[in-house]
């Protein structure tokens, strides 16, 4: 019976921990929860701003290309749609590099910008340094745009995650 | 939920994302049980055996039991406390039932309760959001990539054991060092099959 | 000194958890890559270790010996998410650079670790002091090894300047700079620890003993060292 009542006791102690721990815890995600959603949007609007920044909010909408269905935002101001912003997936190189890029409602690129990668490390700084953000702002096509020195395989991912960005723009005519 | 598919997932584990060489998970044994061959072999594949069964029990229990009640947070408490009664359920099991298997592998159980490697692994299979599929081959190749890097490192050190080394850089700080170069020959993978 | 003031400073020099009990190696080598994110981990670390500390040595008399590790466990990883959810709510830009490694704290062995050796045998006040010192002793080692590493590999500490102070090597930050640093920092503290201490073994191996499996690690390698 003492080993019965020894053991009883562990798993009640256990349980109770388990109880009060999980109490707790469900306490402060009530307490967090909106507060983190919050900032999870208001960070991808920043980051939607980053590369069109005239839009006053953004709404979300979907497209069918090439039986794909892709979700992009509309960059809105007073009511009127004034352009889109897409983010696509594309591969420099490693693979994961995700490209967002505004573009007005005459096709043109209004700023582009990486928001996940997985580069060696100081590689899309040697980007930004080498002006290709820059470059491609006003433009409406990646024809003869210079890759940077020493992050070519970087800038040609990027410059492909633009042209399935300008892709996606034609598919909304 | 995505399945990159068996080769990606395979070389992307085993060299390109290597666990141990360039996401530091499971530095301890790395450092701790490397020194011989042997021991190294066996330490790996008993963290290969717990991560594909830590996988198959914590991938269901997120998202059958956890995700659907809103329970995400519960997350980091329930994985830990599956693997350390997974690890004791196998530990006991192989020594009812499959003795040489037990033999082989179970003084290495109890040290995988607090191996990083293995949370790290269940946790990554959530959040890369893959499939049931995809997340039991990237624990199996994070594990293979272990066992590489275990494995390579141990021939290091069995080599580093014959050479004279200053006396303040001998253990650690040379082991340490050594793990430097070694993780230097893995950068070359790098961007290997667009990974 | 008294015992309280002394438990607080050994974890910042005698014992530090980092440099000479090496603890805690996974998360020391991967976000160490800023000054600003090893010092976010030490924070964090910190709190979990405080707070768990405290609660352990309270219910050190309630908690039956058996299954006093799962009930650890439990523990830890209870204020390990309670953690990752306050940092994911007010401080999103340290969530993101600490990643896996956030919720990985509950599997840091200095915190199971203090827990086992030093909260299940003392009372609440020291063993909050303990934790703390320990904290502060792993916080401080992340912060320089991170320092060393983003001044080298980046040529800024915590970001500044703009520009970068130094030209990059850029190697110091990528997983090889960490392992590297890593070793030559515990050759320093060797060094250092036996010019200042002559009785000071240095460190040769991993710091197993704090460790609540040191049992089971060192009979695998006496095991294996016999045949």
């Amino acid at each position: 019976m003492k080993t019965f009542g020894s053991i009883l006791l562990s798993v009640l102690a256990l349980t109770l921990i388990a109880a009060v721990a999980t109490a707790a815890l469900a306490g402060t995600n009530a307490l967090t929860k909106d507060i983190i959603a919050e900032n999870n949007a208001a960070t991808a609007d920043a980051a939607r701003r980053t590369v069109f920044s005239a839009a006053e909010a953004f709404e979300e909408r979907t497209l069918t290309a090439d039986g794909d269905t892709v979700t992009y935002h509309a960059a809105l101001k007073g009511g009127e749609v004034i352009g889109y912003v897409f983010t696509a997936v594309s591969t420099g190189k490693s693979a994961g590099l995700v490209v967002m890029t505004g573009v007005d409602t005459s096709g043109t690129v209004t700023g582009v910008a990486v928001t996940e990668d997985s580069e060696t490390a100081g590689y899309i700084a040697k980007v930004t340094d080498g002006g290709l953000f820059e470059t491609l702002k006003g433009r409406q096509n990646t024809d003869g745009v210079d890759t940077v020195s020493q992050a070519t395989k970087t800038s040609k991912g990027i410059l492909k995650g633009v042209d399935k960005a300008l892709e996606y723009f034609a598919h909304i005519g | 939920m995505v399945n990159p598919g068996f080769f990606p997932l395979l070389i992307g584990g085993l060299l390109v994302n290597n666990y141990v060489l360039s996401q530091f998970l499971g530095i301890c044994p790395f450092l701790g049980v490397s020194k011989k061959v042997g021991p190294a072999v066996g330490m790996s594949a008993a963290v290969i055996f717990v991560m594909l069964m830590a996988t198959a029990a914590t991938w269901p229990i997120f998202h059958f039991l956890l995700a659907p009640n809103d329970l995400n947070y519960l997350r980091t408490i329930v994985f830990i406390l599956v693997i350390a009664a997974l690890v004791q359920l196998v530990e006991l099991v192989l020594k009812r039932f499959v003795k040489p298997l037990y033999n082989a592998l179970g003084i290495y159980l109890p040290l995988i309760t607090t191996n990083c490697a293995v949370l790290g692994v269940t946790i990554l299979n959530i959040d890369s959001n893959y499939t049931f599929i995809a997340a039991l081959i990237n624990a199996f190749a994070s594990g293979a990539g272990f066992l590489l890097a275990m494995v390579l490192f141990a021939g290091v050190r069995e080599r580093l054991e014959l050479v004279p080394v200053p006396e303040s850089l001998k253990g650690l700080p040379i082991t340490l060092v050594a793990a430097s170069l070694v993780s230097v020959s893995f950068l070359g993978f790098q961007g290997l099959f667009g990974l | 000194m008294n015992k309280y003031a002394e438990t607080f400073t050994k974890g910042l020099l005698k014992e530090n958890p980092t440099l000479r009990l090496v603890l805690g190696t996974c998360p020391t080598l991967a976000v160490t890559t800023t000054a600003f994110n090893g010092l976010g981990m030490g924070v964090a670390a910190t709190f979990v270790l405080f707070c768990s500390n405290i609660a352990i040595s309270a219910l050190r008399k309630v908690i039956p010996s058996k299954v006093r590790l799962p009930a650890y466990i439990v523990v830890i990883a209870a204020f390990t998410t309670i953690v990752q959810m306050l940092v994911q709510a007010y401080l999103p830009a340290i969530d993101k650079a600490l990643g896996i490694f956030l919720p990985l704290i509950v599997v840091n062995c200095i915190i199971l670790g203090r827990a086992e050796a030093f909260a299940s045998k003392n009372p609440v006040v020291l063993s909050a002091l303990d934790g703390l010192g320990m904290g502060f002793g792993f916080t401080g080692a992340l912060v320089l090894m991170g320092g060393i590493r983003e001044l080298l590999g980046n040529g800024t500490l915590f970001g500044w300047p703009e520009g970068g102070l130094l030209p990059p090597i850029s190697i110091f930050v990528l997983p090889a700079g960490g392992f590297f640093v890593f070793g030559m920092l515990i050759w320093l503290t060797n060094r250092l620890s036996a010019k200042h201490d002559p009785t000071y073994m240095p460190r040769t191996e991993l710091g197993c003993a704090a460790c609540p499996h040191a049992a089971t690690c060192a009979r695998v390698s006496c095991e294996k060292e016999a045949e």
